[in-house]
């Protein structure tokens, strides 16, 4: 019996020696290739291996041969290899949450990074997210450019919540710089850039006031157009083509002063996610570009504000807690003050003057956010914003000839009401919508008075009063839904539905003239016309980011819309279709398809965004302006801290809107769809992003190489480029914080100039019947936009200087140079005539170093 | 301080610099520059001249023949010759034959050096002056010449032009009078008024070429109109006359096309859409253009 049982001990050894088990073949692959296992504690290694012994060939052989034919699959994720049964591999549970800062204030587009398996998604606009992940060990990772990341491990065996709650605004250098899930490497669209509130406020800003507008003009596909101006034309689009969502209701009043100020806050904004190709199905109704502003809720914990002064404007934004950790407000006030200044100024210069003349002159801007946020409880909330912007420029001239009294009171003013009241809902785990109720009313309002009046032994008699107004307003009223549902760990869609109805009132002018007293019988003459139109626009999306395999993925869309416009319905189908294809972990491709149709306009005559310029519906007669672009591009992370990407894009669009003739700076609205004519639009061109992201120095590169082209036949035969076809476009800034107390920063700008119009020829003259004497000589014009003025170039640099006060808060003195080297860039130039009949030209520039200074104190 | 200073001194040492323009890029031709306007008489002026390019040297006008089509039968030529006319030299020609309204009228100019120009276009139908009245009425605190007149818009018709003359005497003279014509207060008149009341105020320019006022009928097609032609009135202006023009459509846009740069100051400087002159002429530039003209008789 002994032997026999010495026989059998024998057998197996000899055996065991021949067929050793998995995990001492991990472990000499380990020690060999220098990778680590990870893989669930219930997985049994212990077993005999099937495939046969390790070998020396490559690490995919050695781990071919070892789990070919057991139950155990295997994913190489740099150096470590995962392993998992096929059985537990199919099963995956959901773990969904929150991505909130300690104040309460959600965390837009977080990563969230299963650093067991290597998948990873990101925070949604309310912070919410979900993931699905196989049974067994995982830790999860959160983590946000400004936050301090959180880790957490936990062993899941089924679907649960885990919330993240990161500590903000911490200093740079505590920064752990990981890939982000929203970077241009890893989200399967095009033409995406996200800013957050810091990206903002870190850069140069015209007049030390930060500006969202100015901060977009230096992203690369963008010209800013007229310099100073907050203008944004993308891949080569026109001004009103841009979608502006603040808290997702529309803006269209998007500047302050004539566009030197941008009509953003950016003391309440929380992110910005820009797109200028690849849009989501979830945005329609603009065919160049989306920005979607999300303003922040507050804090839940304690009262905070920030308090600035600056040049020409101040800034006051107060948060905290109505209730603790379930009502927060956010307040913010923008305000010029320049005009207080003014105000007593124009009171003592009136004072030396005689016989009661004066003059005053006065312009005031000011925007206000307000938001309040209610949490119902962890998973659902209501808020509500409101904003308000407004412009008022008035001049008062008093004058006095004797008994002869001039008065004349010119009043110009403009601005934006948006109200929003949503709701956002867990409906379930996989689940959840936003719901909301949207009203905005943008309008302007021209106004001038001329009042002539006799004055004679305390007797007043009017000799002649003139009054004219000129109105626009435009109210929109819409309500809209939107879900987010994960039914899958490979499907996120989206879909919703909304309806506006659009009011327009475009212009409603008057004229009277009042001529003697009005007591007596007076010859008077009154004109007043009025526009009105309206529309109705529904529409339903539905998208879909699909993961195809670990590599692949794309997102699949479609937004249908049915606009009612005079009684006639347009049905604007846009679909939209993105791929993205993860070469390796640092180098992906992508590609993108969008059709967007837009039918609203704004119906202008110049490039400076007036605050006159009236928006106006697409009509029986006038078509909805579509376009449809295409996108791929490479994207690249060398290291943790420089990427780099190339994108290159085509874009075309139709029904394009121009005015025929020259119609003046407030074209009549009535006629207006009587003078405007239907052209196409053609921009293609490529774009090079670069980001170096260190501990002290961020720099970005963002070059274009573009062209832009028009065509419409009424007004030329042939294309002809755009206004501002700026063949090369080179924006460089750069921040470096030098010490914890100081920190520098810079933009440059460069790009080809925007393009005019010059003569080609002199020529003689027409002479009309009857006319006599000589011909005139005048310019020939041809081809539109046939000049490119001189490159355009700019630096401007600025430094942050921060303390502490005696009472613990932290202030920031900012100074700002615009124009640091003052290159008086041209903006237009002027043919003349010499006496030897040569031509020359000359050219006009104006806008010269512009230095500022702003101080900041955070409480 | 010693770099704040080198800072500002290289400032405005840069701030002096301005940009220097060449105007190589643009690419002016060479061509022949043609107008004739038809009408229902005998003689068509053709004025010929040459295009002096921004860039590159002016061809010297050698015309070596022109040719006036008067539906297809060619009319009599009569070469008035050259005359240097404000720095660049004009060859007029007098194309005679009988023209009427609904003749096609087609002209074609060739040079030994400069491509051949043609240029093609119908005479319109006139429209009949019906009312006129002149008088003196008060607006908006000035005396103002008023003439009111009326016509029918026919079916054929689309674009017209109006323009008053006034006669004067000057003091030294008592045999000849001499006339001008005079500019319209176009807020009067909202045919004429391209513009809203803002434009007042923002500087905008309303400005008419040769005071001829064009308009078309889209707020009064196939009616009775009455326009209200506003003149400062003027003491030394004795009477006046009002001329109505029936336009063909290349007459109509050159004339617009000539306000619109003119008064499109914007443009000029880079701020907004500056549009192309207009041409009919194919090879060239310049304008052949129909109308037909209708008066009233001197008024005071």
């Amino acid at each position: 019996m002994r032997l026999v049982l010495f026989i059998m001990v024998l057998w197996c050894s000899i055996t065991a020696m021949g067929q050793t088990t998995i995990r001492e073949q991990i472990s000499m692959i380990q020690d060999k290739y220098q990778v680590h296992f990870v893989y669930d504690a219930q997985l049994n290694l212990d077993v005999q291996t099937r495939g046969g012994k390790y070998n020396n060939g490559s690490l995919k052989e050695a781990l071919k041969n070892l789990f070919d034919g057991s139950n155990i699959s295997y994913k190489i994720r740099g150096h470590n290899i995962l392993l998992m049964t096929e059985k537990l591999d199919a099963i995956k549970y959901s773990v969904r949450g929150r991505v909130t800062e300690h104040n309460g204030e959600p965390i837009i587009n977080a990563t969230i990074y299963d650093m067991t398996t290597g998948q990873v998604t990101i925070s949604n606009e309310k912070g919410y997210y979900i993931i699905y992940l196989s049974p067994g060990s995982h830790k999860l990772r959160a983590s946000c450019i400004g936050n301090k990341e959180e880790t957490h491990t936990f062993e899941l065996t089924q679907n649960r919540v885990m919330n993240f709650v990161l500590d903000g605004h911490i200093a740079l250098s505590e920064v752990v710089v990981h890939g982000e899930r929203n970077m241009a490497l890893l989200t399967t669209q095009t033409g995406k850039r996200t800013f957050t509130a810091d990206d903002i406020n870190t850069e140069f800003s015209l007049l030390s006031s930060p500006d969202l507008i100015k901060t977009l003009q230096h992203t690369s596909g963008v010209s800013g157009g007229v310099e100073l101006a907050s203008g944004l034309y993308v891949h080569g689009g026109n001004g009103d083509e841009n979608l502006f969502l603040l808290d997702g209701s529309p803006l269209y009043q998007t500047n302050h002063s004539l566009g030197l100020f941008s009509a953003f806050n950016s003391d309440i904004i929380k992110n910005v996610d820009f797109y200028k190709s690849g849009f989501p199905a979830r945005y329609s109704g603009r065919v160049s570009s989306i920005t979607d502003v999300r303003t922040l809720d507050g804090n839940m914990q304690k009262i905070k504000g920030t308090l600035s002064i600056g040049l020409l404007d101040g800034r006051i934004q107060v948060e905290g807690p109505i209730w603790k950790n379930r009502t927060s407000f956010n307040v913010a006030l923008r305000r010029s003050w320049i005009d207080l200044l003014l105000k007593p100024t124009y009171a003592l210069l009136n004072t030396q003057k005689e016989d009661g003349e004066k003059y005053t002159f006065g312009y005031a801007f000011h925007d206000f956010n307000a938001k309040i946020t209610h949490r119902l409880n962890q998973d659902n909330s209501v808020w509500m914003s409101i904003y308000s912007g407004y412009d008022n420029y008035s001049i008062n001239d008093k004058s006095t000839w004797s008994r002869y009294v001039t008065e004349t009171h010119n009043k110009f003013n403009w601005g934006n009401l948006n109200f929003t009241l949503g709701g956002d809902f867990v409906l379930s785990p996989v689940l959840n919508t936003t719901i909301a109720a949207i009203g905005s009313y943008s309008h302007s309002l021209h106004n001038s008075e001329e009042d002539d009046t006799y004055h004679y032994d305390n007797v007043v008699r009017r000799n002649s009063l003139d009054l004219r107004t000129n109105k626009t307003k435009m109210v929109d009223i819409s309500g809209k839904f939107d879900f987010r549902w994960s039914p899958l760990a490979s499907h996120r869609i989206r879909f919703g539905g909304s309806y506006t109805h659009h009011i327009f009132r475009p212009q409603t002018t008057q004229q009277s003239f009042y001529y003697g007293d009005p007591s007596e019988k007076v010859d008077t003459t009154r004109v007043e016309t009025s526009c009105n139109a309206s529309s109705d626009e529904v529409s339903v999306y539905i998208e879909d980011e699909i993961a195809l395999t670990p590599k692949l993925s794309t997102n699949l869309g479609c937004s249908y819309t049915l606009t009612n416009v005079e009684s006639k319905a347009y049905h604007l189908l846009d679909p939209r279709f993105a791929l993205k294809y993860q070469v390796t972990n640092n180098l992906s491709i992508k590609a993108s398809y969008t059709h967007m149709s837009q039918s609203i306009h704004r119906i202008a005559s110049t490039f400076l965004e007036l605050p006159t310029d009236f928006w106006v519906p697409t009509t029986h007669d006038i078509q909805p302006t579509q376009s449809q672009q295409i996108v791929g591009g490479v994207y690249s992370q060398f290291s943790n801290h420089f990427s780099l990407s190339v994108e290159g894009f085509y874009k075309r669009t139709r029904h394009l809107l121009q005015y025929r003739n020259w119609m003046g700076l407030q074209p009549p609205a009535a006629t207006w769809n009587k003078n405007v004519t239907d052209g196409k639009g053609c921009s293609y061109g490529l774009e090079l992003d670069g980001t170096y992201h260190g501990t002290r120095l961020t720099t970005t590169l963002a070059y274009t190489l573009s062209w832009s082209k028009r065509y419409f036949p009424e007004l030329h035969a042939g294309w002809f480029a755009d206004q501002f076809d700026n063949r090369h476009k080179i924006d460089i800034t750069t921040r470096y914080k030098v010490t914890d107390k100081i920190s520098i920063f810079a933009a440059w700008t460069l790009h080809s100039g925007n393009r005019i119009t010059l003569p080609v020829a002199s020529i003689s003259q027409p002479q009309l019947p009857s006319d006599t004497g000589k011909s005139e000589m005048g310019y020939l014009y041809t081809e539109p936009n046939n000049f490119s003025l001189p490159t355009y170039h700019r630096l401007d640099v600025g430094a942050d200087f921060r303390s502490t006060t005696k009472r613990g808060n932290e202030r920031i003195w900012n100074i700002s140079i615009y124009n640091a080297y003052c290159h008086l860039n041209t903006m237009y130039t002027k043919v003349h005539k010499m006496e030897d009949s040569s031509f020359s030209a000359k050219c006009k520039g104006y806008i010269p170093i512009i230095p500022s200074v702003s101080y900041t104190i955070k409480f | 301080m010693r770099s704040l200073l080198s800072y500002l001194i290289i400032v405005i040492c840069l701030a002096s610099c301005q940009d220097t323009i060449s105007l190589d890029q643009i690419k002016g031709k060479n061509t022949l520059v043609v107008y004739a306007f038809p009408t229902n008489n005998d003689t068509i002026v053709i004025k010929v001249s040459a295009s002096q390019p921004i860039q590159g040297k002016a061809e010297k006008l050698s015309i070596t023949s022109v040719r006036c089509l008067t539906n297809g039968k060619d009319d009599k030529i009569v070469d008035v010759g050259y005359k240097d006319d404000s720095g660049t030299t004009v060859a007029t020609y007098y194309a005679i034959g009988k023209h009427q309204s609904g003749d096609e009228i087609q002209i074609t100019v060739n040079d030994a050096n400069l491509a051949t120009a043609s240029a093609m276009t119908i005479i319109p139908a006139s429209s009949a002056i019906g009312e006129v009245k002149i008088d003196s009425t008060f607006y908006k605190g000035s005396m103002y010449t008023q003439n009111r007149l009326t016509f029918e818009d026919d079916e054929p018709s689309t674009y017209y032009a109006v323009r008053v003359t006034g006669m004067y005497v000057p003091e030294n003279e008592s045999t000849k009078g001499l006339t001008e014509f005079v500019e319209l207060e176009t807020s009067a008149e909202p045919i004429l008024n391209n513009y809203s009341s803002a434009e007042i105020e923002f500087g905008s320019w309303n400005d008419y070429y040769h005071n001829m006022y064009i308009f078309d009928d889209s707020s009064f097609k196939n009616k009775r109109a009455t326009l209200h032609l506003y003149t400062l009135q003027k003491s030394w202006i004795e009477s006046y006359k009002t001329q109505l023009f029936v336009l063909s459509p290349e007459y109509y846009r050159l004339l617009k096309s000539l306000n619109d740069i003119k008064n499109n100051d914007i443009g000029a400087n880079g701020l907004s859409f500056m549009f192309s002159t207009y041409t009919n002429v194919n090879g060239g530039y310049g304008c052949v253009a129909g109308y037909c003209m209708e008066e009233t008789a001197w008024k005071k």
